[in-house]
């Protein structure tokens, strides 16, 4: 299984925030941002910068290899694509029961801004490398 | 090699998934007594009240079986299971023999033992079938009582008052939620549920149900009766454990099992709400009858079966659940009973938010929020590692806790000098 995963140089990150607004509007149906910020449901963004005692770090789902979400996920909207090991949401699928919000040890599944469905990363399934990577001005995020 | 699963819920699935990323060949039979589908429990509530139809009802998709090359045998009981010669036998009579057994049998619904408990329109409700019933009756029914204040009564009493059917909903305790929250959340639900029209009638029980075949009254514990042609009992879960009767399978409440899921006899496994683990928390055995504890643990299991050795860490009791628009999870211990603990909280009653944290000597073992619970995951990662929060306790609620703060808690501050830190702290 040819899994690709993002790695983050720590050095390099100075908490711009530029993957955030990214992946925010890479989530919008515009995928524009000056319109993605008018969208109704506003467009989440699934990473967010924090700062810890020393560094800035972007966190975004890990794509476990032992997912817990996927393991508590009572629907089954959850799964794990075989060829990829990326940890899919199915929105479709999802009825809002938060026990994914739950397990999560990191925190980084969030609710929709319709309130009804679970959303988190997705490695921006329709490009070859996630926008956060792309977007990221000193590369402390990359994608192999 | 030849593995038999008795279950295929989430305990038993969580096993065949895991026998499977090890063991490709192997032969995998589930066998179970309900109906053909492959259907979430959970999502029967939702089904109940009309946010899913019955086509959505299912845990895994259609091509599972054949995808995971799992033999399933559907509406067929296991009777007796004879661990000497290795076979189950099934009601039908036929045996099936087994290298490796899982039993992943479930729970079924407590009883209580009340007068005129067996009527026709007093239901239960943990399957399908009991929901297929429920709403064949639901046409010619105007008064429904649901008793049990928990989780499943009050899904229930949802999906009652979502046909229209006036509703009341009868707790023994005081607040609803007795077994999840405490006093301040489950007040919080008791007026979110009567402004929705549905009924809560506290420090209250039935004790007569009264009828021709059919329910017609029910009587309650101060004397008084009251018209009703729907009763649900929710009043908690016992673990499936009579058909084990016959066999040397050791049993206290649940099946007991090693911290690799193993039952005293050999080759046999057990999994999920029919069986006691150890609570991270209490350090206790107990059953924890909830979905994400059933599935890993059946994943555990699984795995062991192939001949890997994976430790359980052990169960958590867990909930989340949303009514009405109001979500809440609730983990560990949320109510206290003895002095040494402390409790974090705070309140803000106009907007419903509630969050409490239960610590003791500075770690924290219990934690129940309302409304706000999109950091829940951080703090129960907190509770299953036992990390001493002194350094953080003034902020542990604010909005400046967030997970920089648990990355430098969990992380001495030059380890974060590595590149995977957060796969480490998971
Ligand atoms: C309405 C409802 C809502 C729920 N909501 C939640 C929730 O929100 N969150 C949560 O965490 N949990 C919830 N639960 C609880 C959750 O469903 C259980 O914890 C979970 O289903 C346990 O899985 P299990 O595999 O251990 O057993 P079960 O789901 O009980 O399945 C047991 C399996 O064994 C089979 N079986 C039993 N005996 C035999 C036999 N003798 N022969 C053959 N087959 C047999 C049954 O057919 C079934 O397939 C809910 C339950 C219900 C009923
Ligand atoms: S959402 Fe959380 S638990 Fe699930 S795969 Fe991502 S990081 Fe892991
Ligand atoms: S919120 Fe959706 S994705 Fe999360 S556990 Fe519930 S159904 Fe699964």
């Amino acid at each position: 299984m040819s899994m690709k995963k993002i790695y983050l140089n720590l050095h390099k990150c100075l908490g711009c925030k530029s993957c955030e607004i990214a992946c925010g509007v890479e989530h919008s149906s515009s995928k524009e941002l000056f319109s993605a910020i008018n969208e109704f449901p506003l467009p989440i963004k699934r990473v967010s910068v924090f700062s810890t005692v020393s560094h800035c770090i972007p966190v975004r789902c890990l794509h476990c290899e032992d997912a817990l979400c996927l393991f508590a996920c009572k629907s089954g909207a959850i799964s794990k694509d075989e060829s990829t090991g990326r940890i899919i949401i199915d929105s479709e699928k999802c009825i809002g029961c938060w026990t994914c919000i739950m397990v999560c040890p990191i925190g980084t599944i969030y609710i929709d801004e319709t309130g009804k469905t679970a959303v988190k990363c997705d490695l921006c399934a329709e490009k070859e490398i996630p926008v956060c990577v792309l977007s990221c001005p000193t590369s402390a995020l990359f994608y192999k | 090699m030849k593995y038999l699963i008795i279950g295929n819920s989430a305990s038993g699935i969580g096993a065949a998934e895991a026998i499977r990323e090890v063991d490709e060949k192997s032969e995998i039979v589930m066998i179970t007594d309900e109906m053909k589908t492959i259907y979430s429990r959970p999502l029967l509530s939702y089904l109940f009240d009309g946010t899913i139809l019955k086509k959505d009802l299912y845990y895994r998709p259609d091509e599972f079986y054949e995808k995971k090359k799992v033999d399933i045998i559907y509406n067929k009981k296991v009777n007796k299971i004879f661990p000497e010669d290795s076979f189950v036998l099934v009601e039908s009579g036929e045996k099936i023999f087994y290298n490796k057994l899982l039993i992943a049998a479930g729970a079924i619904p407590k009883i209580p033992n009340i007068p005129g408990i067996d009527k026709e329109g007093v239901f239960s409700f943990r399957n399908l079938n009991d929901l297929e019933r429920i709403l064949s009756k639901i046409k010619t029914a105007e008064k429904a009582f649901v008793l049990g204040g928990g989780n499943i009564g009050l899904q229930a009493a949802c999906g009652l008052k979502s046909y229209g059917i006036d509703t009341t909903v009868v707790v023994s305790s005081s607040y609803l939620l007795s077994q999840l929250a405490d006093e301040t959340a489950g007040e919080i639900y008791k007026d979110l549920f009567e402004k929705n029209g549905i009924s809560i009638k506290t420090n209250s029980n039935v004790t007569e149900i009264s009828g021709d075949k059919r329910v017609e009254k029910v009587k309650f514990k101060d004397g008084t009766t009251e018209d009703c042609q729907i009763l649900i009992i929710g009043k908690g879960v016992n673990p499936n454990i009579e058909f084990l009767k016959s066999t040397n399978i050791k049993c206290r409440q649940g099946i007991e099992v090693d911290e690799y899921m193993r039952t005293n006899i050999n080759d046999i496994y057990a999994a999920g709400d029919i069986t006691e683990t150890v609570d991270i928390v209490t350090g206790k055995k107990t059953i924890n009858a909830v979905w994400p504890c059933a599935y890993e643990q059946g994943r555990i299991a699984g795995f062991n079966m192939t001949g890997l050795m994976k430790k359980y860490q052990g169960s958590i009791r867990m909930n989340a659940a949303e009514f009405f628009g109001l979500p809440f999870i609730s983990i560990g211990i949320v109510k206290i009973k003895e002095e040494d603990y402390e409790i974090i909280s705070n309140l803000d009653k106009e907007k419903n938010i509630y969050k409490k944290l239960v610590t003791k000597n500075n770690i924290i073992i219990g934690l129940l929020f309302v409304k706000d619970i999109d950091k829940a995951g951080l703090y129960h990662n907190l509770i299953k590692k036992k990390i001493d929060i002194s350094p953080v306790k003034s902020i542990l609620l604010k909005d400046n806790f967030n997970t920089g703060v648990l990355i430098s808690l969990i992380k001495k501050d030059k380890d974060l000098l590595t590149e995977d830190v957060l796969s480490d702290i998971i």
